[in-house]
């Protein structure tokens, strides 16, 4: 409860608003896609596969940007507005679990996302698509990407800057993705490629620490007086 | 006077590359309105951070409340309602956000009380069914106002309606009047006095200021701070007693040249500063005295300093 407690503190009634609104966005789109994809496309169970790609596009924007309106520039050179947390007996464990909520409710919003995709796709095509270890697979790639781009968009205060940081995680998923899978620069929703999983496992876990230790020491250190 | 101390420190120093704080015998007494005053590059918001427990990397020993605590456990800050001149809260927080943030930070804080605070100071904002009431709920122009939409002003308010909804013992303010209208700055000066009225001697309050004219009617001790150290310090009345005002013609000035701790000549005659203890050295020459200020106490130390350096 108290945890929950400094989260709503932590966190704008509007980012909280924001969020719930992308659960919407995901059923929204991936009935769009479902019903295109048949119209358009003539079917097949690759839609899943647009399906995932689509999810990170829109997850991983979705994350920085409302990141960044939140917490824009933590962990960067010119953090000073940091003293009422400086100033109070509790202020970096109250920052500490905020950072540590929103990481632990990005990963909820992406499960949550994953779970709705295959609620659609039930409904459109009487099964889900995909098993527990491919959701497992794209949801740690997908979220290892994320916090990894999370971690780095947080030493820049610019939107712009954040915008070119995405642009730059997709070429390099691209790029990861002719790597591991020869010239399928997609290899990473395919089925059955555990690699991706073990990656984003690793990264995602490296991400989140990293990125709460260098906030925390930033904040820390965020003095006004020098 | 007989006081105990409301902070006592021993050998604070902080190092930087082109500057040392260092300081090593520090006493703020315990029930009364201390002023720290110094030039920009002072020492004053370095110093004013070490002891509001912002900043812990210095050297040195610091106790608070007649020696009974320390900042080691940080439990103290619990006591200490600390005011920065900017860059306190996260700039797009709302001030609903900074009610719920002060509520979770610190547990001696009551939120009817800041709210009260807040329409008392006058800063431009409404509460959940306020809002409501006035111009549904989602007003705009008065609800949903993030700190960077306030003006400095305003901005130092908050500060000051977050640390007086608090129950606390000792008040450090860095620069609380630099931003705040002349209005304003009688009514932050109403604030400490009730402040310090309601505890009935217990609690005590450390301010910072560049112009001491404008806090002067709530100062009872006062620091001067040059260079890293405090040059001189004591009660208002005692300083007072220290210094003597001299004014005198221009063919005067031959005769108390050297003789005066500090002094300002034009053509017409000049202004200076005397200690006490020397008022012997110039009785008979008819210059006019007068007690200064504490303005011009101040100005008098710091410029002596550094002509002594």
């Amino acid at each position: 409860m108290k945890r929950i407690k400094f989260y709503r503190a932590f966190t704008s009634k509007l980012y909280r608003m924001n969020l719930l609104l992308f659960p919407l966005l995901v059923i929204l789109g991936n009935v769009a896609v479902c019903l295109l994809h048949d119209r358009f496309l003539g079917g097949g169970e690759w839609v899943i596969y647009f399906q995932m790609n689509m999810l990170m596009v829109v997850y991983l924007l979705h994350e920085l940007m409302t990141d960044n309106s939140l917490i824009s520039g933590l962990a960067g050179k010119r953090l000073r507005e940091f003293t009422a947390f400086l100033s109070s007996p509790r202020g970096i464990e109250v920052f500490r679990t905020g950072l540590v909520m929103d990481l632990l409710r990005k990963a909820v919003t992406l499960a949550l996302s994953l779970g709705l995709i295959a609620c659609v796709n039930r409904v459109f095509y009487g099964r889900s698509l995909m098993g527990l270890p491919y959701a497992l697979q794209c949801f740690c790639f997908i979220y290892g990407v994320m916090t990894l781009m999370l971690m780095l968009s947080r030493f820049f205060q610019s939107m712009a800057v954040n915008l070119l940081l995405f642009y730059l995680a997709m070429i390099g998923v691209n790029v990861l993705g002719t790597w591991i899978g020869g010239n399928d620069h997609a290899s990473w929703v395919r089925a059955g490629q555990s690699v991706y999983l073990i990656l984003g496992l690793v990264v995602s876990v490296i991400s989140c620490i990293g990125t709460v230790t260098i906030c925390v020491r930033k904040g820390r250190n965020a003095y006004y007086d020098e | 006077m007989n006081y105990t101390d409301a902070i006592t420190g021993k050998n604070i120093v902080k190092k930087y590359k082109n500057f040392t704080l260092n300081q090593p015998q520090l006493h703020i007494p315990k029930g009364f309105t201390t002023a720290l005053v110094g030039e920009n590059g002072a020492g004053k918001s370095t110093l004013l951070n070490i002891l509001s427990g912002v900043r812990l990397d210095y050297e040195g020993d610091i106790t608070y409340f007649e020696g009974s605590e320390s900042m080691k456990t940080e439990q103290v800050k619990e006591r200490i309602g600390f005011t920065a001149p900017n860059d306190y809260f996260f700039s797009n927080w709302t001030i609903e956000q900074i009610c719920q943030m002060y509520d979770v930070l610190y547990d001696n804080f009551h939120v009817q009380r800041f709210k009260d605070l807040i329409r008392e100071l006058e800063i431009p904002v409404a509460f959940g069914r306020e809002k409501t009431k006035r111009r549904g709920l989602f007003d705009r122009r008065k609800g949903s106002k993030q700190v960077n939409q306030l003006s400095d002003g305003n901005r130092i308010k908050l500060q000051l309606a977050g640390v007086l909804a608090r129950d606390t013992d000792l008040l450090i303010m860095d620069e609380p009047a630099s931003p705040l209208d002349p209005l304003m700055r009688d009514v932050l000066c109403d604030k400490i006095r009730s402040y310090m009225e309601e505890g009935d001697g217990e609690r005590s309050v450390l301010l910072s200021t560049h112009n001491i004219t404008d806090m002067e009617n709530v100062t009872d001790y006062v620091c001067i701070m040059e260079q890293g150290s405090i040059i001189e310090q004591g009660f208002v009345p005692d300083l007072k007693e220290k210094y003597i005002l001299v004014k005198g013609d221009a063919e005067q000035i031959p005769a108390v040249s050297g003789r005066l701790f500090d002094m300002t000549k034009n053509s017409y005659g000049f202004e200076g500063i005397l200690l006490a203890d020397h008022s012997e050295e110039v009785a008979g020459l008819g210059l006019s005295m007068e007690t200064p200020s504490l303005s011009q106490i101040c100005v008098a130390v710091m410029r002596n300093y550094r002509k002594s350096r």
